[in-house]
């Protein structure tokens, strides 16, 4: 639970920092993302924090309470559908950044289309936004394959 | 496998169909408003690191532009400074003490064959000298550093058909290019044929020139009078600086250039 709780206010403070120019990466989703590839078949630990969390970040960030949460919490899902259905020798960091950048991508287009797309400085914040996961994304993904190397020498 | 993902996308839709129910339900609400309005009145301390921050990298990034602009503007006045200086130093009736963006140097060598384009003079890199510097004598704009070695100086005159400094008339603000006719003689080009300048009329080096600063006294119209060349009426000038009896020049290291 801290963890999660950790994230969420690193990411409120990542907003807060870049608040009026560029959206923050959403460090939230991919921990949760995270979260799949230690316990996959776990589906509500991920998914209902997914959506309390989006819903917090609504009430904070845009007035539109349920939308970030919908959206983490359909992506979430779609992640460990995504996760479950790989067999086990496929399941690697390469996958893991694979589903963290799209579950990225998508957030990021699914405000694009809802906030008005036509904004010029809505494409600089969302580009913004997509390019600062990256080395979120790849950190994770580090930390997965870390993971994974420690599980096969376990096994 | 079949298990966990059923339960993953029966959990995954019940949240998805919860997180857009409320969406419908609280869209344009009032409530919404007062809600939103807690979160960010709790969250408010929290998130003070940030804000911090960002108002400390906007103050710093705003400082560093103040700071530019500071220097531009010390550069400006250590110019206009050097520049004074230059023209009241080599005045006998006032007494200035020496600048310190001044480099007194001597004319040590003056080639026959060359006698209206170039002096060496003996002072160079090792003394600030560069290449762009105006020279002076009395105050008066004598010509323009060309090349510079560690010790010694080629400088570029006012005479040379070369050199061409683009010149203010100082009465009518009238635009115009100086150059030397390589016989010890400067003119004035491209004064348009319907302006009509005077004899006395005082030259200085204008704003426009990206090579010299501005305001460098040059000379006066001379009363000779003026031809005409292509629509252009072509000025003799007499140039303050004495070429023949000069001995020795100062050039301006402070300021731009």
């Amino acid at each position: 639970m801290m963890p999660l709780i950790g994230l969420w206010y690193l990411q409120d403070l990542f907003q807060a920092l870049l608040s009026e120019r560029f959206l923050a990466p959403d460090l939230f989703l991919v921990f949760l993302i995270y979260r799949v590839t230690k316990n996959p078949r776990e589906a509500s630990p991920v998914i209902w924090p997914a959506l309390v969390g989006g819903l917090f970040w609504d009430l904070r960030w845009t007035s539109l309470p349920g939308f970030t949460g919908a959206v983490y919490a359909f992506l979430a899902a779609l992640c460990v559908v995504a996760w479950n259905h790989i067999p086990y020798p496929g399941r690697n960091a390469g996958l893991f950044f694979l589903l963290a950048f799209s579950a990225q991508f998508f957030a990021s287009l699914v405000r694009f289309i809802f906030w008005g797309g036509f904004r010029g400085s809505l494409t600089g914040a969302l580009v913004f936004q997509l390019c600062s996961a990256v080395p979120v994304i790849i950190a994770a993904a580090l930390a997965v394959a870390a993971g994974m190397d420690e599980d096969n020498a376990r096994h | 496998m079949l298990k966990g993902v059923s339960s993953a996308w029966l959990h995954g839709l019940a949240a998805t169909f919860i997180g857009l129910l409320f969406l419908a339900v609280s869209f344009g609400s009032p409530v919404t408003y007062k809600v939103s309005e807690l979160a960010a009145v709790i969250l408010e301390y929290p998130e003070r690191p940030a804000l911090w921050t960002r108002r400390l990298v906007s103050e710093g990034v705003s400082w560093a532009g103040g700071q530019k602009k500071l220097q531009e503007r010390v550069r400006d006045l250590e110019f206009e400074n050097a520049r004074l200086r230059a023209t009241l130093q080599e005045r006998p009736d006032v007494v200035v003490s020496p600048a310190p963006g001044l480099v007194h140097a001597w004319i040590d060598a003056r080639p026959p064959a060359f006698w209206w384009t170039e002096v060496r003079v003996g002072r160079g890199s090792n003394d600030g000298v560069k290449a762009g510097m105006p020279a002076l004598w009395k105050g008066f704009l004598a010509g323009r550093v060309s090349r510079v070695f560690a010790g010694h100086s080629w400088v570029d005159l006012l005479t040379s058909t070369g050199l061409m400094v683009p010149v203010v008339v100082e009465e009518t603000r009238d635009l115009g290019v100086l150059t030397g006719d390589g016989r010890g003689g400067v003119q004035l080009l491209y004064i348009p044929e319907e302006k009509g300048l005077r004899s006395g009329m005082r030259l200085s080096t204008a704003p426009v020139s990206d090579i010299l600063p501005a305001g460098l006294p040059v000379g006066e119209i001379s009363d000779a009078p003026p031809t005409i060349e292509d629509g252009f009426r072509v000025y003799r000038v007499l140039p303050g600086v004495d070429f023949s009896v000069m001995d020795s020049l100062l050039v301006m290291t402070g300021g731009r250039p």
